[in-house]
């Protein structure tokens, strides 16, 4: 009967919960993306989902770790987080190839959930980026309205392409820029990553919800804001290059899924700042002068190298401040 | 030397072959040397040449250090095995270049002159210094085993992967993959098999230990 | 919230001896009369009093699970005698006297159960001595807890005698300032305030745990509320320290009760007095750092002054650590919780000293924040304690 221990009451919050917002934020870019392009974006999410929870679950046997470990729903995320960063057109073998790695290679073998060192979905783009770039980066044309079908491969020539914004931004080429266009989102890049309003909403929703810390997003998203802004690409008005840089490439939404991660961010609040500070340096950069149109993968892994000490020197920097002020009033201690 | 002495000096040499061969393995325990695995390591011929390469230094330079070393003063040993291991290394490059094979050498030009400063001639130049001749040798033998075994084993990995070949022999292979030339492979590969190792290692440290607790 | 309801059980069951003295058995023979306030016996300088009047009916061992092995004797109730103190005038009282009065009236603090007179000389200063410029008394009258009210029930009923006794307290140890810090909601401050004086009130902010009872600063020495009311009514009515009022409440009771109780009631007599409803176990103390009793006849000793009895829950397997950095947040010392666990459960004992560990004072908030369920507080208790040579050395024997 006295199987608990103190404290006796516990606060209501859930991992699941947390887990629960994640994987709703993701449907809600799916649905976007299903309104444009038709059931096609769905399909490829759905995939990747199921190959993740697939190899995490066999990884879990092969480990030895308890199946209840799955549901806890971090590996649905990774794959429902690699099928949003892919283009709708991809062959839906690639994410499939992604969401293996990452769960095989980047996660299980660290230990599971809350022992990996990278974060799985950055680096299955990461590698996807690297390995196939011409499937990451071919983009249907928007106008066309088309809808793709539901085959595991898309021969080429039966769909329209179009340059995306962020290639167009690497070969520094100024776009036509319609500021309502971006901002709602209609323009080429991958599943889930183009639609700026709604990527904005859901860090508010998951930041009133708790499940991603503000001293993460917010200083991350102050920062890519004030280095587009203060460092336009080439002549252009700086409204609009803070417009087309962050509305390009993956950053928004690395702002909300990846570097948000727990697991893989630090924990404590100050180097929650640096992180989100460092990271969005990092991002921009690799943006401007990396080797491909969305290289953000490769910075969130950099950075993600780095989280643990980060986290630890701010915390002894912090506490060697304040631990004086708080022993000051100490009451000789009675025996 | 008697036999039971002969015996134990035996087992004493196996053990230190072994435990740098395998159970303490150079690359994958220590994690040194790993430089040219990483860089160099993309067919099997480049990761034979370079197991070659360090047979050929580290065995004459720790023989030399377990002669000389413990006469020199410490702060000269590195700076004297770095020269000696240098000399062998233009020794074995212009061996390598004007009489085996030229593009080998234009492929691996970079990586033999740093293996002069690899931290696995550290190690064993360090425990040559002060150790017996024949074990620095029987120590030099088992890090070579140790570090070709995995060389060899990644790079004919990386091999069939990359170019669907083995040792230039075309190899049936459905689907080849060009991109696992690129290092952050053979860092993934060699973090799988460390992790493997030291599954085994656990397994048999427990088998061992269950079986001491039976018997007691 | 209603105010206290006596309860007079039928027996009580106190102290006379921990396991390590002799117990005396000749002074207490079976049937032996006994009045209220009478010494059984002295255990550290200090009587142990009887808190009811009757007749010893035996004595047997228990195991208390704050103060560990004891030797108890039941006293079985059947009367209402009172031996009382001789009562002081006010010039009488030297802080020395204060000090005696508070060891022969048998006060405890009932904050952390220490013998009153133990922490008052400790405290005492001379009267060259400069402490007191910038030290404060402060009765805490927080009830810090979700479910403990017992020191607001007795700061609603009788405010200005607990002044008197902190005004006594302060005198002892020769402080100039004291004050009664609470939490009490807007409309009972202000009772409060009209009760005693506007000066003698401080408001600390509505959180847990409380840390600032006085301004910053002040050093803070804390009695509890009714080891000031029991002073004061050593000093004035003559009356010893044989009752006190406990909470007794959680989920598994209909409704929360203060009751005034004698010491060594047992606790089971506490719970059939609320109505506890039949499958419940007992906490004693708060719902965040409470200790778990299994035997529902432990006395109620000094030191206690919540009682809950939880409704049994479904225990939540605990999840991996997904690193959401609420407990470092939560955690009002400023450490990091999770990395704590984390470096001892990689059996990283070496490293656990840089994160001081051992300024955790074990406030429980890192588990209750906890989405993974995890009992953080725990471990971070354990490594503050672990000292890891011994692990270190075992390490080392490996590479021989």
């Amino acid at each position: 009967m006295n199987n608990q221990s103190a404290p006796y009451i516990r606060t209501e919050a859930r991992v699941s919960g947390m887990m629960m917002d994640m994987l709703l934020a993701s449907l809600v870019l799916g649905i976007f993306s299903f309104v444009t392009y038709g059931p096609r974006p769905l399909y490829i999410m759905l995939l990747s989902c199921i190959t993740a929870v697939l190899c995490e679950l066999v990884c879990c046997v092969i480990g030895r770790r308890p199946l209840r470990m799955v549901l806890d729903g971090t590996a649905a995320i990774t794959g429902l987080t690699i099928g949003l960063l892919m283009s709708p057109m991809v062959d839906a073998w690639v994410p499939m190839v992604g969401a293996a790695f990452a769960i095989v290679v980047v996660k299980a073998p660290f230990g599971g959930t809350g022992r990996n060192v990278f974060n799985p979905a950055a680096a299955g783009v990461a590698l996807l980026t690297y390995c196939f770039p011409s499937q990451m980066f071919t983009y249907p044309a928007i106008e066309s309205g088309v809808q793709l079908p539901l085959t595991m491969t898309i021969e080429p020539g039966t769909v329209v392409t179009e340059v995306s914004l962020a290639a167009q931004l690497q070969n520094h080429a100024i776009p036509p820029v319609d500021r309502m266009n971006i901002l709602l989102g209609n323009f080429t890049g991958p599943i889930g990553a183009t639609a700026f309003l709604i990527l904005l909403t859901l860090a508010c929703y998951l930041m009133v919800r708790r499940t991603i810390s503000p001293w993460v997003v917010i200083p991350y998203f102050a920062t890519c804001a004030l280095l587009a802004w203060v460092f336009p690409l080439s002549s252009m008005n700086p409204a609009n290059s803070f417009l087309l840089q962050l509305g390009s490439g993956y950053i928004l939404f690395a702002g909300v899924f990846l570097i948000n991660d727990p697991v893989t961010a630090p924990r404590f609040w100050l180097g929650r700042l640096c992180y989100g500070i460092l990271s969005a340096g990092m991002v921009m950069l690799m943006q401007r002068h990396g080797n491909y149109e969305a290289g953000t993968c490769f910075a969130i892994l950099l950075m993600n190298a780095f989280a643990p000490i980060i986290d630890r020197w701010s915390w002894h920097g912090w506490y060697a401040l304040t631990r004086r002020l708080r022993t000051r009033k100490e009451v000789p201690a009675y025996e | 030397m008697n036999k039971p002495q002969m015996r134990r000096e035996f087992w004493r040499g196996t053990t230190l072959f072994v435990e740098n061969a395998v159970t303490n393995n150079i690359v994958l325990i220590q994690a040194l040397g790993l430089c040219p695995i990483i860089g160099a390591s993309t067919t099997l011929q480049n990761g034979v040449v370079l197991t070659v390469c360090t047979a050929v230094v580290l065995l004459p330079l720790s023989l030399l250090m377990a002669f000389f070393g413990h006469r020199l003063p410490k702060w000269l040993r590195p700076a004297v095995y770095v020269m000696v291991a240098s000399l062998l290394l233009v020794g074995t490059s212009f061996v390598l270049s004007r009489h085996i094979s030229s593009p080998l050498y234009a492929e691996l030009h970079h990586f033999i002159p740093l293996i002069a400063v690899n931290m696995l001639y550290a190690r064993t130049v360090g425990f040559s210094s002060i150790a017996h001749p024949v074990s620095t040798v029987v120590d030099a033998l088992g890090s070579t085993v140790g570090f070709g075994a995995v060389i060899c084993a990644i790079s004919a990995l990386r091999e069939v992967l990359a170019f669907g070949t083995l040792w230039n022999q075309p190899v049936d292979t459905s689907v080849t993959l060009p991109q696992t030339t690129a290092p952050f492979t053979a860092f993934i590969l060699l973090g799988l098999m460390a992790a493997t190792l030291q599954w085994c290692r656990l397994r048999v440290s427990a088998f061992f230990h269950r079986k001491e607790e039976d018997e007691e | 919230m209603r105010g206290i309801e006596d309860v007079t059980p039928a027996s009580v069951r106190l102290p006379v001896a921990t396991d390590d003295t002799v117990f005396p058995l000749a002074q207490l023979p079976p049937d032996a009369p006994i009045r209220c306030g009478e010494e059984l016996c002295r255990m550290d300088d200090m009587p142990v009093l009887s808190s009811v009047c009757g007749k010893v009916e035996g004595t047997l061992m228990i195991h208390h699970p704050l103060y560990g092995p004891l030797q108890c004797a039941d006293i079985l109730r059947d009367g209402t005698d009172e031996v009382p103190l001789p009562i002081v005038t006010e010039e009488e009282l030297t802080p020395d006297a204060i000090i005696e009065l508070a060891r022969e009236a048998a006060v405890y603090d009932e904050l952390d159960g220490i013998p009153l007179w133990e922490k008052l000389s400790h405290w005492q200063v001379t009267e060259e001595d400069l402490t007191p410029l910038h030290s404060v008394l402060v009765a805490d009258g927080t009830a810090n807890d979700v479910y403990g009210s017992a020191p607001w029930a007795v700061l609603k009923e009788d405010a200005r005698m607990v002044l008197d006794g902190l005004r006594l307290a302060a005198k002892a140890i020769r402080f100039t300032r004291y004050h009664i810090a609470t939490m009490l909601p807007k409309r009972r401050r202000r009772a409060l305030k009209k009760a005693v004086g506007r000066a003698y009130v401080y408001t600390v902010g509505d959180e847990y745990p409380v840390t600032v009872y006085a301004d910053k600063s002040m050093e803070t020495y804390r009695i509890g509320v009714q080891a000031c009311l029991a002073l004061a009514q050593a000093v004035r009515e003559g009356k010893r320290h044989t009752h006190t009022v406990v909470t007794v409440a959680g989920d598994a009771l209909p409704a929360p009760h203060n009751l005034r109780v004698p010491f060594g009631t047992n606790i089971a007599a506490l719970l059939t007095a609320c109505q506890a409803q039949s499958e419940h176990h007992i906490v004693l103390g708060d719902a965040m750092v409470g200790i778990p009793c299994t035997d529902p006849h432990t006395p109620l000793l000094p030191g206690m002054t919540t009682v809950l009895a939880m409704s049994p829950r479904r225990v939540r397997t605990p999840g991996p650590c997904i690193g959401c950095g609420r407990c470092a947040e939560a955690c009002h010392v400023g450490l990091l919780p999770y990395e704590i666990v984390r470096r001892s459960e990689n059996m990283h004992y070496e490293r656990l000293q840089h994160l001081y560990p051992s300024d955790c004072d074990g406030c429980g908030v890192c588990s209750y924040v906890c989405p993974a369920g995890r009992d953080v507080a725990q471990e971070v208790l354990e490594a503050g304690q672990t000292k890891g040579t011994m692990f270190l050395n075992w390490g080392e024997d490996e590479y021989e």
